[in-house]
């Protein structure tokens, strides 16, 4: 019972720390804070390491976690690349 | 021909395909393969996936029976691998506009002997790489049992890349690989070779005769790249 408690604090504990570092990302993004968002995403990386996968995560969770990897993978581009990803995330129906 | 559908396209097709492929779901994966924790509702299969953003290419019989389904999902949003199955990779989650995961391929056991199931799998990849094409991505990122990968996407001639090691899974201590297919001319060029399938297979129903959508994101997304950028 003791171990199941002490369980279920741990993931609690694992999920506000992915979310509370995502969100730092993001608002450090915003603010252009560049070098800031480069540190907390180190911190997001290696904290993904040490978290089992045996872990469920919230919801709130895993779409900030999504939208990290997005924008690291968007930053991760050129220019032009950059541009042709904005593109492709609007919705463009041309039916 | 393959029918390629979604909710935006379903009235463009007779009968109600997207219900249709849910129910060969359900007679195929619940009933005979007894999957547990997925939801269903009068005889059909679905998940969180199963939404706006999901696309469905299905094989439908002389009679017009629905006897083979596979989907695509964008990977810009919580997709099935990296929502719950983040542990059968190696590298990093994919999550880009030009990345698409390919899941729930399922065939009408039923209907179709052993015999008439190889070129109903052969159409649905040939379908797969025509519509990654038209959309312009460069992979189709999944995860399978490897006998089925080697008995659907590799004997069809496309050449996939592992993001993993083979890994049994928890529940059902069955062992999965996660993969990615590249979408290219050359890789085209590859699977129509090996399928024998040298013409269009895509069918839009009444509609447009292509309709690319676009890719699902989070609303303020574009915002924060615009900054980031």
């Amino acid at each position: 019972m003791k171990t199941a408690w002490f369980g279920k604090r741990k993931e609690t504990l694992e999920d506000g720390v992915i979310q509370s570092l995502c969100y730092l990302h993001q608002e450090a993004l915003k603010e252009d804070r560049q070098e800031l968002a480069g540190v907390i995403q180190t911190a997001i990386e290696q904290t993904e390491h040490l978290i089992p996968a045996t872990v469920s995560l919230s919801r709130d969770s895993k779409d900030l976690l999504q939208q990290f990897l997005l924008l690291r993978g968007f930053q991760a581009l050129d220019a032009i690349q950059k541009e042709l990803f904005l593109r492709e995330i609007e919705s463009m129906p041309n039916g | 021909m393959i029918d390629c559908v979604s909710i935006a396209t379903v009235h463009h097709f007779p009968d109600n395909l997207l219900a249709e492929q849910h129910s060969l779901r359900y007679r195929e994966v619940v009933h005979k393969e007894n999957w547990s924790d997925i939801y269903v509702i009068d005889g059909m299969e679905f998940d969180q996936y199963d939404n706006l953003a999901t696309e469905y290419l299905i094989a439908r019989d002389g009679q017009g029976r629905v006897v083979g389904v596979t989907r695509s999902y964008p990977t810009t949003i919580p997709y099935m691998l990296s929502d719950v199955f983040t542990f059968l990779l190696s590298s990093q989650v994919p999550s880009t506009p030009r990345i698409f995961e390919a899941s729930r391929l399922v065939l009408d056991r039923s209907l179709l002997t052993r015999e008439e199931r190889r070129p109903v799998i052969d159409r649905l990849i040939v379908a797969y790489m025509e519509r990654g094409l038209q959309r312009g991505i460069d992979a189709y990122a999944g995860f399978m049992l490897p006998k089925i990968w080697s008995s659907t996407f590799q004997r069809a001639g496309w050449d996939v890349q592992w993001l993993g090691p083979e890994i049994s899974l928890p529940k059902t201590n069955e062992v999965v690989r996660a993969a990615l297919m590249p979408v290219s001319r050359e890789m085209e060029r590859k699977v129509r070779d090996a399928t024998g399938i040298h013409h269009s297979v895509l069918n839009f129903g009444a509609g447009p005769l292509q309709r690319n959508p676009g890719t699902a994101a989070y609303s303020h997304m574009r915002e924060e790249m615009r900054q980031a950028a």
